[in-house]
């Protein structure tokens, strides 16, 4: 009976899994973890940073941005940052484009930092920029954003930074960066992890029963 | 009781999955909360905003390229400062929440003599040119486009500390666009003496040195008179002391001054959560002390913030005591601070040792930060005490010591450069620099220090 059990666990854990991984095929920009391999860049009222990416069709909503961010000796956990998205200019390229949505974000920890559940809707598909900006009134004196020399697995088509004097292009340096858009498989296969459990004899009549 | 071991079982497993599944539905795992030692005061510094009409760095100049003729932003050629780094430099410094922002000297281009000339007892300058193009009114614009330049930085949140610099206390004869009327058939007397040996020389004046305090004396003095720093900064400055002449180093103190050096060389104490922190700028250019720190003075006045029990030491001078090698082996530059006299140099050095001091300076356009412990005379290092931080920060705006050329030393040299420090509640400081390139990229950490001693 417990290896039935196991079994059973197994299997289910082994679906679940599947659909955590096959959420990150919801990714739209992965730059991966950053590697150190130079001066980390400063992310404060003074110097924006962002990464541009691409939508696909039916890709309409952002489901996730996160930026991976150190806090050095000038961040301190709660420091907010702005989380913004803006269209890619036509002729520039630049995120000078409309802001299309933002959102405030709060630094925990080194690591990926940022918002889940966005959902910002009625995109159609193009080129986007993701910008993480500091506002001049809040009390944030400055994070850190370590770079990577490699792309990752999903690279930004390019990045920018603003020093106060506009968005402009930034090479040479790249920061840490994801993006994912919801995954409509998602949950559908989250009610198959959960099939085996539902419909397993006696359980659902248990559960009824407890109530 | 097997039906409710088997239900919990059950129970748990579906737990498990419902965890797992939270988890999935979470894109990314949160990362765990920091554990951070709050920082109770930050103050930046930098030096050399001022331009230099004669020698510019190639990558200051507006297209078209220097190789065909690329001319100074035409505000920068008649004010001489490099507006577009010192501004983002101060707009950046206050981003990081500095309280403070010393400025190691070089602020304006100066290097003339800011007195009347004497021919216009006689003769009285006959066109507006002779008039504005004298020394004098050049260091007076020159300081009033450097003062309007900060005056917003005051305005939100960070006070502008100034250290006195080499280009506005001395008179350089190398200058030539020096006042007509200060070069005469009688130089030493109206213009800028020469070395004994007839060179090129660069002397501290009297007159530059009252230019100074007319142009900053309410900077400092406030330190004082309190109408605006505590406003601005948050506390008040304490035990401040050098706003009187007999209060600031004297010939008693350092012989060979010969002049009124308050407000030139002072000091200040701040409270902080994590205690009293001592600051005090020196003049490393002194009427009849050129490239020299008034040590004597500075000895007198670390030992009383040591009697009130000061916990941390900052000292700021222009002039560095170890003369940055910016050059990747071979190669050398000449001595350029006040290791001109390794013997005095000893002297301030191993009292900034003594005192585990952070020295930060400028002169050099250049960005280093190393450590050093006892000097002797001879300039040799002696082991054996804590070597103390001395901080290059010469990097706010002037050209570049270092050319596009040369194989540098550590690759931020030909960085605009300053550094942020934090007093954390703990007690401990932590030193950042920061900086960009000449492309004007984005502003990197380039150098992190975890504890000032």
């Amino acid at each position: 009976m417990n290896n039935v059990k196991n079994i059973w666990l197994v299997l289910s854990l082994a679906i679940g899994s599947f659909s955590a991984t096959t959420q990150a095929g919801g990714m739209v920009l992965d730059t991966g973890i950053p590697d150190n391999s130079k001066s980390p860049l400063t992310l404060d009222a003074s110097n924006f940073l962002a990464a541009e990416f691409s939508l696909g069709a039916g890709q309409t909503n952002i489901h996730t941005i996160q930026a991976y961010i150190n806090a050095g000796n000038s961040g301190a956990e709660g420091d907010l940052f702005t989380i913004a998205l803006y269209s890619a200019d036509v002729s520039s390229g630049l995120p000078v484009g409309d802001q299309l949505w933002s959102g405030h974000a709060t630094y925990l920890a080194d690591g990926w930092n940022g918002l889940d559940n966005v959902y910002v809707s009625g995109l159609t598909a193009g080129n986007y920029w993701v910008a993480f900006e500091v506002g001049s009134s809040n009390d944030t004196a400055g994070l850190l954003m370590p770079v990577i020399a490699t792309n990752g697995s999903l690279p930004a088509l390019a990045y920018a930074f603003n020093d106060g004097s506009g968005y402009r292009p930034m090479s040479g340096e790249n920061f840490g960066v994801r993006v994912t858009v919801p995954e409509p498989d998602t949950l559908w296969l989250f009610g198959i992890g959960l099939l085996p459990f539902v419909f397993r004899k006696g359980i659902l009549k248990n559960i009824l029963e407890a109530r | 009781m097997s039906k409710i071991n088997s239900l919990k079982g059950k129970t748990s497993s579906v737990a498990m999955l419902a965890l797992l599944t939270a988890a999935s539905l979470s894109s990314f795992s949160l990362p765990v909360s920091a554990v951070t030692d709050p920082v109770v005061f930050t103050f930046s510094t930098v030096g050399d905003t001022r331009q230099d009409p004669a020698s510019p760095d190639p990558t200051t100049l507006l297209p078209p390229p220097p190789a065909t003729g690329g001319a100074l932003l035409p505000q920068d050629a008649q004010w001489l400062q490099n507006t577009r780094v010192w501004a983002r430099v101060m707009r950046t410094v206050q981003s990081q929440k500095a309280n403070l922002l010393f400025v190691n000297g070089d602020m304006i281009m100066g290097y003339g003599r800011a007195a009347v000339p004497s021919a216009w007892s006689t003769t009285p300058p006959a066109t507006t040119n002779a008039v504005v193009n004298s020394d004098l009114v050049r260091f007076y614009t020159q300081y009033a486009y450097w003062r309007g330049m900060v005056a917003n930085s005051l305005e939100t949140g960070t006070y502008i500390v100034p250290v006195p610099g080499n280009h506005e206390t001395q008179c350089s004869t190398k200058v030539t666009t020096n006042g007509t009327y200060n070069f005469g058939a009688t130089p030493i007397a109206s213009g800028c003496m020469k070395n004994p040996d007839g060179s090129t020389g660069k002397f501290a004046y009297v007159e530059n040195e009252n230019a100074w305090r007319a142009n900053m004396g309410d900077l400092i003095g406030d330190l004082s008179a309190n109408v605006r720093f505590q406003t601005v900064v948050g506390v008040p400055a304490l035990s401040v002391k050098g706003l009187i002449s007999t209060e600031a180093p004297t010939s008693a103190t350092d012989p060979g001054i010969t002049t009124d050096q308050s407000e030139l060389s002072y000091s200040f104490d701040i409270n902080t959560a994590a205690g009293r922190l001592h600051f005090a700028v020196v003049n490393t250019d002194a009427t009849g002390f050129d490239s020299k720190a008034p040590t004597g003075w500075l000895s007198a006045d670390l030992a009383a913030a040591q009697g009130r029990g000061v916990v941390k030491y900052f000292v700021f001078g222009h002039k560095p005591a170890f003369t940055y090698n910016y050059l990747q082996s071979p190669g050398t530059v000449p001595a350029a601070g006040l290791d001109v006299d390794k013997a005095a140099r000893a002297d301030f050095w191993n009292l900034i040792v003594q005192y585990k001091a952070t020295y930060f300076c400028g002169h050099e356009h250049s960005f280093k930060i190393d450590s050093h412990a006892n000097v002797d005379p001879s300039g040799n290092e002696i082991l054996g005490a804590i070597p103390s931080y001395h901080v290059l920060v010469g990097t706010g705006g002037s050209p570049f010591d270092a050319k596009t050329t040369d194989v540098l030393e550590n690759p931020h040299a030909r960085y605009y450069a300053w550094a942020t420090v934090r007093v954390h509640q703990s007690g401990n400081v932590t030193l950042d620099a920061y900086g960009f390139d000449t492309g004007f990229g984005p502003t990197q950490l380039i150098q992190s220090i975890g504890s000032l001693q």
